[in-house]
């Protein structure tokens, strides 16, 4: 195979061709084959999902081909799969035409939107190494490159300087050879648009941004403590979202600036006993106040990513009546949206924050019962009781128990999640991913039962007495299909408690988190 | 992966201007190309501007085809490489004549190329030997230059015969008409006649030119000094006819 070795250098001058062909000596013969210029942009969603798959996502479009953008998905400086003839810069996984690039778009980014993160101004000159012959033995590549970030306030420009040697097959000693004679202008070993360097060039860190995962506990701190700062670490990452919410970039922002409250406030309701009475029931009530008035639109947003779901249920004939529901939802969207901006930069949000961070920040005063109780005594029973709860519960289910109980039983199943979640730094990493994954089998089922009947309400309540009949009828159409959907849903769920509470999980469960063993 | 190889009984007919200009186009369409030059006189590794090994390695061609991966060069083209010539090429015949199997040899050895490459070019040496006939089972296509003359139309029948006779298919011969003079009255002549005995002659052909001739003074495929010229025109068509049949 054609192993060839590449050499990437940073060196500290750009050095020009008088230069290089001197210290490579008269034996090869330096042409200049061409110069290109091209802008780069290094894209990822605002959670780093492509930066933490371990690959980088570059947008490229050279000076002289302005609509012929290319976008390449690069793992350890080898393309994985590119797109060319790019007329803009994607946003969604849909905007990168049908193939692979789309398909690892999808899996990586979901509903979320790229963003620039880096620019990166490149002039490229490229310079052949021929013999006497003229042929062609490698080639010389020398990239300036001027790096700026496009997160944050900081947009400082950074510059540094690329020497590439790339051989030709058949002629590795000849580039071993140049690069012996080139080695002294090395600074040190680099590649082309490695994420990381760029990053860090440009200080840009996204660990730094992302919550910790799993969040960090020490065992042995008093309950209490580690609950005030948890909280506030999700109430801090949640905050992250605010200003996409506002600008609108994509729906992501609005969900995880949710997922984070809830999770936060589920944690006050979860360990309520380490925390004075009165200061959880505020806490907890602020933390709801936040939430609700975001109710609306994450509904609307839920309905209108639908759309595609939505229309491949429909026939033709009520295809027109649905496209105007749509219609309708976005406009009503808009209205929807910017209320929620106004109440997102308004004084008595900003009050609120304000307010339970530092009522978070307050030092713990141990007057709760669980409040001065390592986290581990806590952590184990809090989830051995919640799962058998969730046993209890789900061996009364039949197939004739009212949907509530079936509601009840899936808020439970929340519980439990943000519980293994939560205390996932307090137990081996592959236990936890075993309850988890065990765990999300019976949540997907019960959260499908869920949505299909969020569904058909919410569809339901845009009916009214002026509602056009073509809009009725896609409604009442959607609503049935809906409801068979449930049905299916609801038939799965006893399948899925009996292997949840079976014998070998409940041991399972057991010998991880009884209550009379301590661990790590 | 497909193997075209481009042969003649006779020399001077345009092989080797065939097979370089023709595993250049196939290159710039974006096969992953590979041209190894069989004939000992190295003239297309030359057009090329690669020296031969310098060790002498034509007794282990046909032995495995990783001595093939070692000699393969980049061409300074993308996606085409090379494998040059060398005088113990010469030999080619003999070495064949001391294996067994000598007929799949080759197609053996290069078999080996498959991962790497979308399409084997050789230029072939102008005789009917072992290594002809080792070619012959090898190459999907036989591409065959032919000079509308009274001597050359004499060769392609004779090849057509042999191919008769040993049992090879006749369905892998390509022909074309090379170095072609249309304003002589032979040229047009024979041209009509053959293209009525042997129906499926390709519709290109490769005029005289000197642009091709300018080839060994360039060291380049016509299409990197001559671009808008008949004689690449001719090539890139050509190409085109061949990568239809491929």
């Amino acid at each position: 195979m054609n192993n060839v070795k590449e050499y990437c250098w940073l060196i500290s001058q750009q050095p020009g061709k008088k230069r290089l062909q001197t210290l490579i000596g008269p034996a090869l013969r330096l042409t200049e084959e061409g110069r290109w210029e091209t802008s780069i942009h290094l894209l990822d969603d605002f959670d780093w999902h492509i930066y933490r798959s371990g690959q980088s996502l570059i947008h490229s479009v050279a000076d002289d081909a302005p609509d012929q953008g290319r976008c390449v998905l690069i793992k350890s400086d080898k393309p994985v799969c590119e797109q060319d003839n790019l007329s803009i810069q994607p946003v969604f996984w849909h905007d990168v035409p049908s193939g692979k690039l789309q398909q690892s778009l999808k899996k990586l980014l979901g509903y979320s939107g790229l963003i620039r993160v880096l620019q990166i101004d490149e002039q490229r000159t490229v310079l052949a190494c021929r013999d006497e012959e003229q042929k062609i033995l490698l080639r010389l590549e020398v990239i300036k490159q001027t790096v700026s970030s496009h997160l944050g306030t900081d947009t400082t420009p950074y510059d540094r300087v690329l020497l590439r040697i790339l051989p030709l097959r058949g002629y590795h000693k000849e580039a071993t050879q140049v690069a012996e004679s080139l080695r002294r202008l090395r600074h040190k070993e680099a590649e082309s648009l490695n994420t990381g360097e760029l990053l860090a060039l440009c200080k840009i860190d996204p660990e730094a941004e992302l919550l910790p995962n799993p969040l960090p506990l020490d065992p042995q701190e008093h309950t209490e403590s580690a609950l005030r700062a948890a909280t506030r670490l999700l109430l801090k990452q949640a905050r992250r979202y605010e200003a996409g919410i506002i600008a609108d970039t994509d729906t992501e922002y609005l969900h995880q600036y949710r997922v984070n409250v809830r999770r936060a406030r589920s944690l006050l309701s979860l360990l309520k006993q380490a925390l004075p009475d009165q200061e959880g029931r505020e806490l907890r009530q602020r933390l709801a106040n936040m939430v609700r008035p975001t109710n609306a639109l994450r509904d609307m947003d839920v309905f209108l990513l639908q759309r595609s779901f939505y229309g491949g249920l429909l026939p033709q004939p009520f295809q027109s009546g649905l496209e105007m529901l749509f219609r309708e939802t976005e406009q009503q969207r808009q209205q929807v949206q910017q209320e929620l901006a106004v109440y997102l930069v308004s004084e008595d949000y900003q009050h609120d924050c304000l307010w339970l961070d530092a009522q978070l920040k307050k030092p713990a005063d141990f007057a709760a019962p669980l409040a001065p109780v390592p986290l581990h005594q806590v952590a184990s029973s809090k989830i051995f009781k919640t799962y058998k709860r969730i046993c209890k519960l789900g061996s009364a289910i039949t197939e004739t128990t009212p949907d509530e109980q079936v509601h009840d039983l899936r808020l439970d199943c929340k519980k439990l999640r943000y519980l293994l979640d939560f205390f996932a730094a307090l137990y081996p990493q592959e236990q936890i991913s075993r309850h988890t994954k065990a765990l999300k089998v019976l949540q997907t089922i019960l959260g499908d039962f869920n949505d299909y009947a969020v569904q058909q309400e919410s569809l339901l309540g845009q009916v009214t007495a002026q509602t056009p009949p073509d809009q009725a009828a896609a409604i009442h159409g959607l609503v049935a299909l809906l409801y068979q959907k449930q049905l299916v849903a609801r038939s799965q769920v006893m399948q899925a408690l009996e292997t949840f509470a079976s014998d070998a999980l409940r041991a399972d469960f057991k010998a991880a988190y009884s209550p009379r063993k301590d661990r790590k | 992966m497909k193997v075209l190889a481009i042969y003649s009984m006779k020399g001077g007919v345009g092989k080797t201007a065939a097979s370089v200009n023709l595993a250049y186009w196939a290159a710039a369409s974006g096969l992953k190309t590979l041209l190894i030059d069989l004939d000992p006189q190295g003239a297309s590794s030359f057009y090329f501007r690669v020296k031969p090994a310098k060790k002498d390695w034509g007794q282990r061609f046909f032995k495995t085809y990783e001595n093939l991966l070692k000699q393969i060069r980049a061409s300074d083209y993308e996606n085409l490489d090379i494998i040059p010539a060398h005088l113990s090429f010469r030999n080619f015949d003999v070495v064949l004549h001391n294996l067994q199997k000598r007929n799949k040899r080759l197609k053996k050895v290069l078999q080996g190329m498959r991962k790497e490459y979308d399409l084997i070019v050789l230029d072939c040496p102008p005789s009917l030997g072992n290594l002809s006939e080792a070619v012959f089972t090898a190459a999907d296509h036989l591409l065959v230059p032919v000079i509308p003359t009274t001597l050359s139309e004499r060769t392609f029948n004779q090849l057509l015969a042999f191919f008769a006779r040993e049992g090879y298919s006749q369905e892998k011969i390509l022909a074309f008409f090379s170095m072609v003079q249309s304003q002589k009255n032979m040229h047009k002549g024979i041209q009509d006649t053959m293209r009525q005995a042997w129906p499926d002659f390709l519709t290109s052909s490769i005029p005289f030119s000197v642009d091709v001739e300018n080839m060994g003074e360039y060291r380049a495929p016509v299409d990197q000094f001559a671009h808008n010229k008949p004689a690449n025109a001719a090539y890139q068509s050509l190409w085109q006819e061949v990568h239809r049949r491929l």
